[in-house]
């Protein structure tokens, strides 16, 4: 059974009376294991579709299933649970919490799932020192006394954090340099060896070629979908 | 995630936002500082009134003329001069009653040395220093005796004293009163003031000599009279009733023309009157409570607009709509908490100055600590829930999308 399956699944927004369809009549599936690079030009629904992938938006035709059940059907309240036990987010704009401390960003998504709190700083630190970030050095800083390259590696480590079986990354190597990038597409292969399924957004054919599945979307459709003959490795040295 | 993170997160938005958080604070602060100030302020003034009526006696019944009718018209309260001194006699005999004391009263004027010192000289039998609970600061109470002689002596009120012989001791000293000599045989001790009138500014003589020597009337105007113990008031009450109508002449049918008042119903009485002002004032403060919530609710309503993102993301990595609800009530029940605290602080200060300034003892009422303390906690949740309802609606992409 796919880990996600999509079966014409349609979103459109309603503007000024006319329909505008920012993901139209997709129909994939996502095995367990896979690691899939999503590309396409800006406005092509990349964002639009990791989103309904991760149960954050509604679908407004079509069905997505998650291990073959349907989502359709779930409550909020199941939503909410399958977010935070299965799938980590990493967003194309952070979305870290001001004011609080990059330890306590990446520990947000155990606190929801009522880890201990011990147990939950411990975590934390871990997925931070898995981020390449050292957590006695920066752990304390707030998102803005960090720098862009920074804040992405603990969005990261907060979608790492609670060990999901999915990660959805929307341009995770966005604002970092090729070192930088390097490091967090093999902590993505490594992560995908362990068999965390990854779905990861970019606009970079490098970046892409790390993948072992291309999809590409054009206006809201699927354009190709096609498997990566030899995926790039990432460098070795990296902290895993 | 855990009460304690809940209650941190709380405390860190709110202090995000210093002053807006205080001038929220500031609402619930006065609410709760005005209920618990006028309401002790309200207890105090009961208990002012019920010491100060106690001290007069709560045995004592107070026997006044009733209203005399004239032509069909009536002359009002106290116009009659219905009580005489066979009521007396009559009155004296009542197994309930344990003292009676005839009074009248008239303004003399007193001149001690250079002291010229208008005053009223009240006139009665020994039996007035039971009856009427008075104590004596130094000197002796005048006694049968002199009553029967209508001996020319004078006990006298703390304020007349004061005001005629300064800090020098009266007793012993010879006074003029209406070109006539009295000794001053005694002083009393001060009572205090009831309403309008001050119970020490007189002095009380023999009510013989008042009435040869000042008025030349030979009825009481007032008798008092006071009960065996505060259980037998009523049937005192029910046996005066009956020996006057008796005394007077009244047949069946003829209503009573004389009044009487029994102490520990005007108590009662008053202390309902107090009590009710007390409520009034709380609940007048109360609505200020209301208002400091309404603030809270404006403050939170800004709050979940400004944090929508942050919102969206705490949804979008797991946050249920419980989850979301609980941290914006914890929030506005923490301002509420805080404001409740303070404002009995500041309540519990503003009262003694007050006490203070009015020269009154107050103590804080501990029933409106406890009640102003409840009901802002309240009012911070209760005033919180909307907006935190509305935080926890909030669909996860619409939110992360906001700007
Ligand atoms: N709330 C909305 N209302 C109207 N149109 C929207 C809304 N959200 C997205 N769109 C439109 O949907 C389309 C797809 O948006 P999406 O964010 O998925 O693009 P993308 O492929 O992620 O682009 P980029 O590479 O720039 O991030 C865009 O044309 C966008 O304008
Ligand atoms: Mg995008």
């Amino acid at each position: 059974m796919s880990l996600l399956e999509l079966s014409h699944v349609s979103k459109w927004y309603d503007q000024a009376g006319e329909r505008f369809y920012a993901v139209r009549d997709v129909s994939l599936s996502i095995e367990a294991g896979e690691f899939v690079a999503i590309m396409g030009p800006s406005g092509s629904g990349k964002s639009t579709m990791m989103h309904l992938m991760g149960l954050l938006d509604t679908v407004d035709e079509g069905e997505i299933r998650m291990h073959g059940i349907p989502t359709s059907q779930l409550t909020e309240r199941a939503l909410s649970t399958l977010r935070n036990e299965n799938i980590g987010f990493v967003f194309q704009s952070f979305h870290l919490l001001p004011r609080t401390s990059a330890l306590e960003n990446v520990a947000l998504p155990l606190w929801y799932a009522k880890v201990p709190e011990r147990e939950a700083m411990e975590r934390a630190a871990k997925a931070l020192v898995r981020v390449g970030l050292n957590p006695e050095e920066k752990g304390r800083n707030a998102p803005n006394q960090l720098s862009g390259g920074q804040q992405q590696r603990v969005a990261i480590a907060r979608a790492i954090v609670n060990a999901p079986s999915l990660i959805l990354a929307d341009e995770p190597t966005g604002n970092l340099d090729s070192k930088a990038t390097d490091d967090i597409l093999a902590l993505f292969q490594s992560l995908n060896a362990e068999g965390t399924t990854i779905v990861m957004v970019t606009h970079e054919p490098h970046v892409g070629q790390h993948a072992k599945r291309i999809i590409r979307f054009r206006d809201g459709r699927v354009a190709a979908d096609e498997p990566v003959p030899q995926p790039l490795q990432a460098g070795a040295g990296v902290s895993v | 995630m855990t009460f304690a993170r809940v209650v941190r997160t709380a405390v860190r938005s709110l202090w995000a936002n210093p002053m807006r958080t205080i001038l929220t604070l500031l609402g619930m602060i006065i609410g709760v500082a005005a209920v618990i100030a006028l309401m002790s302020l309200g207890s105090a003034t009961t208990n002012n009134v019920t010491a100060r009526i106690q001290g007069l006696g709560t045995n004592l019944l107070v026997i006044t003329p009733g209203q005399s009718v004239q032509n069909g018209v009536s002359q009002g309260l106290g116009s009659a001069q219905t009580l005489t001194a066979a009521d007396m006699t009559a009155l004296q005999k009542l197994p309930d009653l344990s003292a009676v004391a005839p009074d009248a009263s008239t303004r003399v004027q007193v001149v001690y040395g250079s002291t010229n010192y208008q005053t009223q000289a009240e006139g009665s039998t020994p039996d007035i220093f039971s009856v009427r609970n008075l104590t004596l600061a130094s000197g002796r109470a005048f006694n049968l005796v002199e009553e029967q002689q209508a001996a020319n002596v004078a006990v006298i009120g703390a304020t007349a004293a004061q005001n005629i012989f300064g800090n020098t001791n009266p007793v012993g000293k010879t006074v003029w009163m209406n070109g006539l000599s009295f000794e001053i045989i005694g002083e009393l001790a001060s009572q205090g003031s009831s309403g309008a009138t001050n119970n020490d500014d007189r002095v009380l003589i023999p009510l013989s000599t008042l009435q040869r020597r000042f008025t030349g009337v030979s009825n009481p105007s007032v008798i008092y009279a006071s009960a065996v113990n505060g259980q037998r008031m009523t049937q005192a009450q029910q046996e005066v009733e009956m020996a006057l109508r008796e005394s007077h002449g009244l047949s069946f049918g003829q209503s009573d023309d004389f009044v009487i008042t029994n102490q520990s119903t005007l108590l009662s009485t008053l202390q309902g009157v107090t009590q009710t002002l007390q409520q009034f004032l709380g609940g007048i403060a109360g609505i200020s409570l209301l208002v400091g919530g309404i603030g809270i609710m404006n403050i939170m309503l800004v709050s979940v607009t400004e944090r929508t993102r942050e919102i969206g993301l705490r949804k979008a990595i797991g946050a249920t709509r419980g989850a979301v609800l609980r941290q914006f009530l914890v929030e506005s029940g923490l301002v509420g908490l805080l404001g409740g605290v303070l404002g009995i602080v500041v309540g519990g200060i503003s009262t003694l100055v007050l006490g203070r300034v009015m020269n009154t003892t107050v103590a804080v009422n501990g029933n409106a600590v406890w009640l102003a303390f409840v009901v802002s906690v309240v009012v911070g949740v209760l005033f919180g829930v909307y907006p935190a309802v509305r935080a926890s609606r909030l669909s996860p992409i619409h939110a992360l999308r906001h700007e």
